[in-house]
């Protein structure tokens, strides 16, 4: 497609078509969820899974467009120290 | 206008942007030059401080009518006389400002890459994308639309940046260019650049959460402000103001100087791959809305029809306009001066009476 296009209007043709599948792929939803999620209903640039993911040891929700019943993958503090006063 | 489909936050605020960035690349700067010559960045400044209180204004004055747009309002202070009038008046401003657009840009195009093409294939490539998207719905389109504002933005960003090099400082003297009369006085009138606060004016019954309307409304203004500031700073400090007055596109021109080394040649390619996206973008939105403005005027079920209708509109009137001259003066004539009338004149004193008989009502009711 990409390449008919590109045939008959060259660049403007393959502007045409990005824009066109992007508007498509952004109306279909798949098990209710966005087609092009986390990318295109852009609703935090640095949550845990969209443009700007943060470290491994600091993500600990969960992607939003999921609608877990749970939303944090681990607690605050995930690993404890083991001999900290109180812990067994 | 219950079944509508819902937009967010930055959605909202990305088609304000969008607006103001599409007509910065269509030579919007060249227009306010023209008018204010090497005062036009002070110019700039003083219309956008206007621009911003009259944006609190109008958030001040929707306050009261929760989810309501102007053509609700009108409908509130003068029954379906005005309504009809008011619906009916920016449904001709949508038709022109896009029929002006999308020639301007095929035309610049023509002129660019495709010289052996008639113009009509250029438009119809256009338009046909159109109506294939306009169908999806606004939400979608919205959704793409923020994508593209945030890579238009960032684009025009660098095309500011990198000719930052070319930058004489010189050519911003004499600072009142031709006077503090045409500066501040009759310089008013380049007001005429913020003329996307007239989607500012349907933007409520879209919106997810309609009390962020003014944290939409302001940003999106602030913003426009920016971007318009910075490329006519530019465009003043690049060129000499008489020397490009005659020129089409004046920000394609600040992307031929742009050199990103050796290896990297023609990059205004790039720019004009983004542009055509933004085009197509505000083409999309636009004929949305102009088939909402319809829908609610003549309560048909499904405005998705209309959009044959409107595009064909938008492709004849494209086509009326015999050459480039002609469209520079409905450019910086005719549509500076019927955004100025409709858009902040009409619009504002219908905000004002429907404020006051609203007050009035309360008062009897008390």
């Amino acid at each position: 497609m990409y390449i008919f296009l590109g045939y008959i209007a060259g660049f403007l043709g393959i502007a045409i078509g990005v824009f066109v599948q992007l508007v498509l792929l952004s109306s279909y939803n798949s098990f209710g969820v966005p087609y092009l999620s986390p990318y295109l209903p852009i609703k935090s640039l640095n949550s845990d899974s969209s443009y700007f993911v943060r470290p491994a040891w600091h993500r600990e929700k969960r992607a939003s467009f999921l609608n877990t019943k749970n939303p944090n993958s681990q607690e605050k503090i995930s690993m404890v120290w083991k001999f900290l006063k109180g812990n067994k | 206008m219950n079944n509508i489909q819902k937009i967010g936050k930055f959605e909202a605020i990305s088609i304000v942007v969008m607006v103001t960035i599409t007509q910065i690349i269509l030579n919007l700067p060249n227009s306010i030059i023209i008018n204010t010559g090497s005062s036009s960045w002070l110019n700039v400044l003083y219309v956008s401080i206007i621009a911003i209180l009259f944006c609190f204004l109008i958030c001040k004055l929707f306050n009261p009518f929760s989810n309501s747009d102007i053509i609700d309002i009108s409908e509130f202070l003068g029954g379906k006389i005005l309504k009809f009038t008011i619906s009916i008046l920016y449904i001709l401003f949508f038709i022109f400002i896009s029929s002006i657009v999308v020639r301007y840009f095929s035309s610049s195009l023509k002129l660019i890459y495709f010289e052996n093409s008639p113009l009509v294939f250029i438009l119809l490539l256009f338009l046909v994308p159109v109506i294939i998207v306009a169908r999806v719905g606004i939400k979608s389109i919205a959704k793409v639309n923020l994508i593209i504002t945030i890579i238009l933005s960032i684009s025009l960003l660098i095309i500011l940046v990198f000719t930052s090099v070319n930058f004489v400082p010189q050519q911003i003297y004499p600072i009142l260019g031709f006077g503090i009369n045409k500066t501040f006085i009759s310089g008013i009138s380049n007001i005429f650049a913020f003329s996307s606060f007239s989607y500012l004016y349907f933007l409520i019954p879209y919106l997810k959460n309609p009390d962020e309307f003014k944290k939409i409304a302001i940003s999106s203004t602030v913003i426009s402000s920016i971007y318009l500031f910075l490329s006519v700073v530019c465009l003043i400090m690049v060129f000499p103001f008489i020397s490009f007055t005659e020129e089409m596109l004046s920000v394609y021109l600040l992307t031929r100087i742009i050199e990103f080394g050796k290896f990297f040649q023609r990059v205004d390619a790039l720019f004009i791959f983004i542009w055509i996206l933004s085009t197509l973008s505000f083409l999309a939105f636009t004929t949305h809305l102009i088939g909402n403005i319809f829908k609610k005027i003549t309560k048909i079920e499904d405005e998705k029809e209309l959009i044959y209708v409107i595009t064909n509109f938008i492709f004849a009137l494209a086509l009326i306009y015999n050459n480039i001259a002609i469209l520079k003066y409905l450019q910086n004539y005719i549509l500076k001066y019927f955004t100025i009338i409709l858009v902040f004149i009409i619009s504002l004193l219908i905000l004002i009476f429907a404020n006051l008989k609203l007050k009035r009502r309360h008062f009897n009711a008390n």
